[in-house]
């Protein structure tokens, strides 16, 4: 799935996935100004992993990775002047928003019409547990956030896999093999440690295969 | 005399007490399994009608940019399928003088008759390009706007003279009517009768507001 995986490894699992997608309607100095259906209030800030900017030409989007707190614009008129450029502000004016710090981040500015985008980035990490010492545990964590227990007892063959074609799955992929990604396997294996006068610890799991139906 | 043992007093209406707890427990695991099928049933309709909402926006998304022609609507709704959708268009951006940036935002609904005051609602929405062709005037004249016309011909003349002459408005320079705007060296006058006259005085009339060519 093209830029859909940025860590793809066997205990380790990072993806992005857009949040909301931008049309620039206008730029002042090193300004975007644009509009968010529902406004600032139907957008989770927190999990904003990143920005990226899609060239038009050749349909191919660049990331950078930023805060929300990073690229958040204040002050301005971001209403008026999308409305000078042609925009229709009516009763919505409140959703017309200013984002910043894209000449930092790429170099140069978007211009109006071009098109920019909000994602996240989700990790899921396979680590000794916090909950549980001497255990692993399933982490998960939005970008810049602290990773969050929220599975414990997992066993050390519990991994992600990886299918690039074909039926294949295999633990680890290259960085430029990511946009090649077609399915990926969870291995969820849990232990369970033996009661009190038990000889072995209890183990059990299962693993899924997710497809990804939209890779071409 | 017989008598009847005692014990039968004592244990009068026993098994009929047992039948009774029987039943309502019956009833009770009865109505507990009704409400655990119908939350489930419930809930396996709204997700469904979730679905369809969300199926209803995107067609009435395509609909919209498949049938878009001419002036951009405001909004539309069109019924589809058991739900309604409501497309809205709002300019962002004007990007030239032919093209304009807008987004698309469809709302899919989709009401239950046993909750109609809460259908199930989805919304998608869309960036779009809105590209104008330019106008090609192959008519003689052509009026593009409220104060422009533009002539086929380059060297056509909209100016408000008279090219008549009296051989092809006979009546045109005698005065039968006092008060009324005659045509002074081809020039229309302003005012008079609107009465409609024949020939040249008429079309001079009528033309004397200048007209701007392209």
């Amino acid at each position: 799935m093209d830029d859909g995986f940025v860590v793809a490894g066997a205990r380790t699992l990072t993806v992005r996935s857009p949040m909301v997608v931008f049309a620039v309607c206008d730029r002042q100095g090193n300004n975007l100004h644009v509009y968010n259906d529902g406004g600032e209030n139907a957008l989770d800030v927190t999990e904003v992993g990143g920005v990226g900017w899609l060239n038009q030409a050749t349909g191919v989007w660049s990331y950078r990775s930023a805060t929300w707190s990073y690229v958040n614009g204040t002050g301005g008129s971001p209403a008026a002047s999308c409305a000078g450029n042609g925009a229709d502000t009516a009763w919505v004016a409140s959703a017309f928003h200013r984002l910043r710090r894209f000449n930092l981040l790429y170099g140069s500015m978007p211009n109006a019409g071009d098109i920019v985008m909000l994602f996240r980035e989700t990790t899921y990490k396979v680590q000794a547990s916090a909950l549980e010492p001497g255990t692993l545990g399933l982490f998960r964590g939005t970008y810049g956030q602290p990773l969050v227990e929220f599975a414990t007892g997992i066993d050390s063959t519990a991994k992600f896999q990886y299918r690039t074609g074909g039926s294949t799955y295999t633990d680890t992929i290259t960085s430029a093999s990511l946009g090649n990604i077609d399915a990926v396997r969870i291995v969820a294996d849990a232990r369970k440690r033996a009661e009190s006068g038990g000889q072995d610890d209890v183990t059990f799991g299962w693993s899924v295969n997710v497809f990804l139906g939209n890779v071409p | 005399m017989t008598r009847k043992p005692s014990f039968d007093r004592d244990r009068g209406g026993f098994v009929l007490a047992v039948v009774v707890m029987m039943l309502f427990a019956i009833s009770v695991a009865g109505a507990a399994g009704y409400l655990v099928v119908n939350s489930e049933f419930a809930m396996a309709k709204y997700a469904d009608e979730g679905a369809e909402a969300l199926a209803v926006a995107r067609a009435g998304m395509q609909r919209f940019v498949s049938e878009q022609i001419g002036v951009v609507g405001d909004s539309v709704t069109y019924a589809i399928g058991g739900g309604v959708a409501m497309v809205t268009s709002r300019k962002m951006a004007a990007q030239d003088s032919v093209t304009d940036l807008y987004y698309l935002r469809a709302e899919g609904t989709v009401s239950d008759v046993f909750a109609p005051a809460s259908p199930a609602r989805r919304i998608v929405g869309a960036y779009a390009w809105h590209h104008r062709r330019p106008l090609r005037h192959w008519a003689a004249l052509v009026a593009a706007s409220a104060t422009a016309v533009y002539a086929q011909n380059a060297g056509g003349r909209i100016d408000g003279v008279d090219q008549n002459t009296a051989a092809d408005c006979p009546g045109g320079k005698r005065h039968e009517h006092p008060g009324r705007d005659r045509a002074h060296d081809g020039r229309s006058a302003v005012g008079g009768s609107a009465r409609r006259q024949p020939g040249g005085q008429d079309m001079a009339r009528r033309l004397h507001r200048p007209v701007r060519l392209g």
